[in-house]
């Protein structure tokens, strides 16, 4: 992904506006172990979501690329799959560092909807059957 | 150019150079993707990704289904770019500005690529397009950050 260093603060100045507030800059960069939808190793009962998902073992990945920003990754994970933004900004990292990251498993046909979403944002995302 | 948010709003004030290469690089956008030449195609794959890495049967099968509906969001966005950049305050509203953000992303797909992005260890160089490139850049960090501090 694409970093953007320069002083972009210079911008940041509301034209022709009273009253508001400066833009205010991610400060959390730290990584949450814990996931919405994630295998909880606490309970010892398969929940309904987690039975599912061992039924239909498809993922779609989304993998790095030179363009994107990552910023704009983390604003396309919270709007779309709905990610608290500590999770959004895990799956960036992850996907800045290690290449890839999954991002979400289902069925076939939804991971397929999410795949052309992402590629509607240009994020690069690719479905594959989940093997353990 | 500055660039901020009130309310739910988005401004951005241009210059009449900033506004028309925004329009001109716009209507690139989409005239590439319309009618693409052989030297597009690094591009392309960037743009239209294939789905499935080793399946080539089901990712066919996923261009068929998509690639229009694709190409015609991508296009329309760029063309929103195209017709709401000018000179001046320019006002989005949330709707518009997410618009905004992926065209942006589509439009330096194709910027990137003719300066040989290929991977996160390519620079941009530099010159006239290395700058445009980023400024682009700039311009969609500024637009996520403003709509990420709603």
């Amino acid at each position: 992904m694409a970093v953007v260093a320069q002083l972009v603060e210079r911008w940041l100045v509301v034209p022709d506006a009273a009253g508001s507030s400066p833009v205010d800059r991610p400060s959390s960069r730290e990584g949450h172990p814990g996931s919405p939808g994630s295998s909880s190793t606490a309970s010892p009962v398969l929940d309904v979501e987690t039975t599912s998902s061992l039924d239909v073992p498809w993922v779609l990945i989304v993998w790095n690329d030179p363009i994107n920003l990552m910023n704009y990754v983390v604003h396309v994970f919270r709007t779309y799959f709905g990610y608290p933004r500590e999770e959004a900004e895990r799956l960036m990292l992850l996907v800045h560092h290690e290449g890839r990251a999954v991002v979400a498993s289902g069925p076939r046909e939804e991971m397929e909807r999410h795949a052309q979403a992402m590629h509607d944002y240009g994020l690069t995302a690719t479905i594959a059957k989940d093997v353990p | 150019m500055r660039i901020g948010r009130v309310g739910d709003e988005v401004r951005i004030e241009f210059e009449a150079e900033e506004a028309g290469l925004l329009t001109v690089l716009a209507h690139q956008f989409a005239d590439v993707v319309r009618d693409p030449e052989l030297d597009d195609a690094p591009l392309l794959a960037m743009l239209f990704p294939d789905a499935y890495r080793d399946d080539s049967e089901a990712a066919a099968e996923f261009h068929r289904y998509t690639r229009d509906e694709l190409e015609q969001r991508k296009i329309e966005a760029a063309e929103r770019i195209a017709g709401t950049a000018h000179e001046g305050v320019v006002v989005l509203d949330a709707e518009a500005a997410d618009t905004w953000i992926r065209a942006l992303t589509a439009i330096r797909m194709m910027v990137g690529s003719r300066l040989g992005i290929r991977t996160d260890d390519d620079e941009p160089g530099e010159g006239p397009l290395a700058d445009i490139y980023g400024w682009l850049g700039e311009l969609q960090w500024v637009l996520v950050e403003l709509l990420e501090g709603a």
